[in-house]
């Protein structure tokens, strides 16, 4: 070999990574009845989040897309009602009496805080069963 | 299995020698880091169904991960990903000189023939004869291939040595003093 030969061959090709190795000759897969145990659900792992996160923009996206499609009237209770999560319907419906948060787009109709009171009962129902509205 | 221990398999022997030097050589044929890491898992994984060890493990299993790596389809993700990946093809060493950077990103910028056949003499430790029975060629045609493109990492080399030696005039012209402020 003559030296530009040599220095090229002092270069180390990189390696495969170990995960490839322990995919090919590594220890057997766990049994099925451990390997399908339910998954725990750790708040406090940001790898839960990033797995959550397609999940909750297409229910952020189906939502908006509810609001534009149904009238302004209807969207709103089918929205309020099967999201069960107050705090999202009302940021998207952009209902200032039930959020501190902007809304994403400017209302349809001028009022803005035109939430049928049937709405309102699905959304205080729970937490106050006295409560009887209009 | 760990570094150290004797390979259990002929197979586990073969991933060891030559692992690294094929992962080279599927960079050299165009492939990306990851994606020379599947057709490697591939060409591995039919090695294990074989019944008996092939005459020569090493030339048979660089011809299987050829003939994968060259029928390796792209989808559009994997083409993404391959764009924003590290092009380092070598491990990085503690005080690498610059020139050697410029020679490693001199044989990723050869044609696909010659840093072929450059990988496969100088990594893998293949004759011209070998190389040619691989690709098909005579072994004076891989021989070319070779001579054309070490000759352009030589060049590679010598042009940054020069550089280097050139005298920085323009460093001592941004150094000169700032002219007196002239008060109005």
């Amino acid at each position: 070999m003559n030296p530009l030969e040599n220095r090229l061959h002092s270069w180390k090709p990189r390696h495969p990574s170990a995960g490839l190795e322990r995919a090919l000759f590594g220890p057997a897969p766990a049994p099925p009845c451990v390997a399908r145990r339910p998954a725990r659900w750790r708040t406090g792992d940001p790898a839960t989040w990033l797995r959550l996160a397609p999940v909750l923009g297409c229910l952020v996206l189906s939502l908006t897309v509810l609001r534009y499609t149904l009238p302004p009237q209807e969207a709103q209770v089918a929205v309020a009602t099967a999201a069960g999560t107050n705090v999202l319907a009302a940021g998207i419906l952009s209902v200032p009496a039930q959020t501190n948060l902007l809304p994403l787009f400017p209302p349809l109709v001028e009022d803005r805080s035109n939430v049928r009171p049937s709405a309102l009962r699905h959304n205080v129902w729970f937490t106050n069963v006295s409560l009887r509205l209009p | 299995m760990k570094h150290g221990e004797e390979p259990a398999t002929w197979v586990e022997a073969f991933y060891r020698r030559q692992a690294a030097p094929l992962i080279l050589y599927g960079r050299a044929l165009g492939l990306s880091h990851a994606e020379a890491e599947d057709v490697l898992q591939e060409t591995v994984i039919a090695l294990m169904r074989m019944s008996e060890p092939p005459a020569e493990p090493d030339f048979y299993g660089l011809r299987a991960f050829r003939n994968r790596a060259l029928n390796y389809k792209r989808g559009l993700i994997r083409r993404l990903a391959r764009e924003f990946e590290s092009r380092r093809w070598f491990e990085p060493t503690t005080g690498e000189p610059a020139g050697e950077r410029a020679a490693m990103r001199a044989l990723a910028a050869l044609p696909r023939d010659q840093r072929e056949v450059i990988v496969l003499k100088i990594w893998h430790g293949h004759t011209f004869e070998e190389i040619g029975r691989l690709l098909e060629l005579s072994p004076h045609t891989a021989a070319g291939r070779y001579r054309y493109g070490m000759k352009k990492i030589r060049a590679c080399l010598e042009d940054f040595n020069h550089e280097r030696d050139e005298p920085a005039r323009e460093s001592f012209a941004l150094l000169e003093t700032a002219p007196p402020v002239s008060r109005p």
